[in-house]
């Protein structure tokens, strides 16, 4: 059907998956120490194709050390034929582009650059014009608002996928889809054909480290403790929730109106069952 | 006669610190630099024109002009960081500005993190230098020889890039000017370009003895990522989830860590400089603008005195060491904390697997 949203289906492991799906995702966007084996890539290559379903594989940033695995990963996938790559890190483009041409690059959601923090909504819609007196230790603090303009809130509705000049940049180089997060506002995404874009659901990235260890309180280095648990951060001002697992802090937002997803333009939907690690 | 290994690039906040920053050691200057018009629109506090809050950009025209001549009288090059990550509506402002200081002849190039700033100004013919910030996350050859190909001439490694990536991704790459950061500023437990949580700051203004008036956009939010992922931590603001089973979970040692103050900073790096003498020149960055110019005159000079010392030959790691105790004994760096493996950013340990 031709203006059918395709749905996709992040898994991590093989009881994620959901039959109504279109296309499978795999992989990891955060982390290179996660970067799954080859023959753990094998196996789920096999297990979307058995299932007759399409395989998105999705790439951290990397360093040399990282980029070298992914390497391995992509010679695989360029040998069965075809498959779509996600990628994070402009090296690892630079590396399909030169080296692997079965492959479809997929411009993934670190590299759009939306301002995510769902934090700022508040401040946006519900602080502007805010005044307040305080008085402390004997000194009178007097804080005189100062509302944000209306050109912030449209700054951060949009990214740099909205600027023709990078859009025939990606087109130009192959690449003909780019993800974004759904934001906690109204987003403006004016992105023109032949590009397409993909919305991941509910989770939105808003940061990312290397240093795991100071996320997850453990102090030390990589010890995949984001396979073993996760915080759930529960900010009173915002009301909104974060999640903060491995090296990554997530919000989530409800699943958009298929209305909304329309005039954004989004074609493909990569819903998340669980935080994507 | 001795290559010279590494350049410092020191923070420019004021034109009084040209000389200052001269004095000290300093072979180049970067700063900010913006126009009424565009901080009308995205205002300087939320960190957007370029990575910095109010007060540490020059937002006045001709005291940029003055300040940029007066850095070339004294052979400092400078470079106008223009790191943020724009839109649409920000473009034609935005290379208006960049318009203007091109034409300067103290200004010897521009820092930007993105991707589409970049195309646009190899678009509109600009003649001067383009480095890749931190922002633009080349932790790798590959990306490295990206932005080559596109024209960049310098690549600012991500803070988080260890000792031993750094070499790598060096040798490995086209020959590119590279540069690291160095006695850097609490910051950053997030990689610089791939942190999208909000920044917001303002500049105070104490304006008599009585009353301190502040103009505020009240967040009421912490004013950074870090702190305000500390903060909600330190007060148990959390709950715990089984990553597989995703059901709530109960652990009194994870609580009891996260009630501690925690420190999401970096330290000062100075150890990881033993282990690059030997590449290609690096431009070693202290973070700053908007810093007190005695202290960074103070980091500029000792971290000058600590190369001399380091380009020595036959000097050994823990001789070098030893000497950057000593000439940094009496400056407050990282924070003012004890040196630990778990503060600097060119250590390893963060990254190592341990199976």
């Amino acid at each position: 059907m031709k203006n059918k949203i395709e749905k996709a289906i992040f898994i991590t492991e093989e009881h994620d998956f959901k039959k109504n799906c279109d296309r499978i995702y795999f992989g990891n966007e955060f982390c290179q120490n996660l970067i799954p084996s080859l023959d753990t890539l094998k196996r789920f290559y096999d297990f979307a194709f058995k299932r007759k379903k399409q395989f998105t594989f999705v790439t951290p940033y990397v360093t040399d050390f990282g980029l070298k695995i992914v390497e391995d990963a992509l010679s695989f996938l360029n040998q069965q034929g075809h498959a779509e790559i996600v990628f994070n890190d402009w090296g690892v483009f630079k590396l399909m582009k030169d080296n692997f041409s079965n492959l479809s690059p997929v411009l993934g959601r670190l590299l759009t650059k939306q301002r995510r923090d769902p934090r700022m909504r508040k401040i946006f819609f519900e602080k502007q014009g805010f005044t307040e007196t305080i008085d402390s230790e004997g000194e009178r603090t007097v804080l005189i608002p100062r509302p944000t303009p209306q050109t912030l809130y449209q700054h951060f509705q949009t990214s740099l996928i909205n600027i023709p000049l990078f859009q025939k940049f990606l087109v130009a180089q192959g690449i003909m889809r780019l993800e974004i997060d759904n934001l906690a506002w109204e987003m403006d995404i004016r992105v023109k054909k032949p590009l397409k874009v993909t919305l991941y659901i509910p989770y939105g990235y808003v940061a990312t480290s290397r240093k795991c260890g100071k996320l997850n309180l453990t102090n030390r280095s990589c010890a995949k403790k984001c396979q073993g648990y996760f915080f759930k951060i529960k900010d009173k001002i915002s009301c909104f929730d974060f999640y903060s697992i491995g090296n990554t802090v997530f919000y989530k937002t409800e699943h958009p109106s298929y209305a909304y997803l329309k005039k954004i333009g989004v074609t493909r939907t990569v819903y998340q069952p669980r935080l994507p690690f | 006669m001795r290559k010279e290994y590494f350049r410092i690039l020191a923070p420019l906040t004021t034109l009084e610190d040209v000389e200052i920053l001269k004095e000290a050691g300093a072979d180049e200057l970067y700063c900010g630099y913006v126009t009424e018009e565009l901080t009308k629109k995205w205002p300087l506090a939320f960190n957007i024109l370029n990575r910095r809050g109010e007060g540490q950009s020059f937002e006045d025209y001709e005291i940029f002009k003055e300040t940029a001549e007066k850095a070339r009288k004294y052979n400092l090059p400078v470079y106008v960081t223009f790191n943020g990550l724009y839109t649409h509506k920000q473009y034609p402002l935005l290379l208006e500005c960049i318009r203007q200081i091109e034409r300067l002849p103290g200004v010897k190039g521009i820092i930007v993190a993105d991707v589409c700033l970049l195309l646009a100004l190899r678009k509109n013919n600009f003649k001067k230098e383009i480095h890749i910030s931190a922002g633009g996350t080349g932790f790798n050859s590959s990306a490295i020889n990206f932005y080559a190909g596109l024209g960049a001439q310098r690549i600012i490694f991500p803070r988080e890039t260890t000792v031993h990536e750094i070499r790598e991704a060096v040798i490995k790459s086209t020959k590119i000017d590279t540069e690291i950061f160095i006695l850097s500023e609490p910051c950053g437990g997030f990689i610089d370009g791939l942190c999208s949580f909000f920044h917001c700051y303002e500049k105070y203004y104490n304006l008599d003895n009585d009353t301190l008036v502040s103009l505020s956009y009240n967040t009421e939010q912490e004013k950074c990522g870090c702190s305000f992922y500390s903060k909600q931590m330190q007060q148990g603001n959390f709950e715990i989830f089984d990553a597989r089973t995703q059901k709530q979970i109960e652990n009194r040692v994870l609580r009891s860590i996260a009630a501690r103050p925690a420190h999401l900073s970096f330290g000062c790096n100075l150890c990881g400089l033993y282990d690059l003498k030997d590449l290609p020149i690096i431009g070693l960055k202290i973070v700053g603008r908007g810093t007190n110019l005695p202290y960074v005159s103070e980091l500029v000079k000792t971290l000058k005195k600590t190369l001399v010392y380091l380009l020595k030959r036959n000097i050994t790691r823990k001789n070098y060491i030893q000497k950057c105790k000593e000439l940094f004994s009496g400056i407050s760096i990282n924070n003012g904390r004890r040196c630990t493996k778990f503060d600097c950013y060119f250590s390893p340990h963060w990254v190592r697997y341990e199976k």
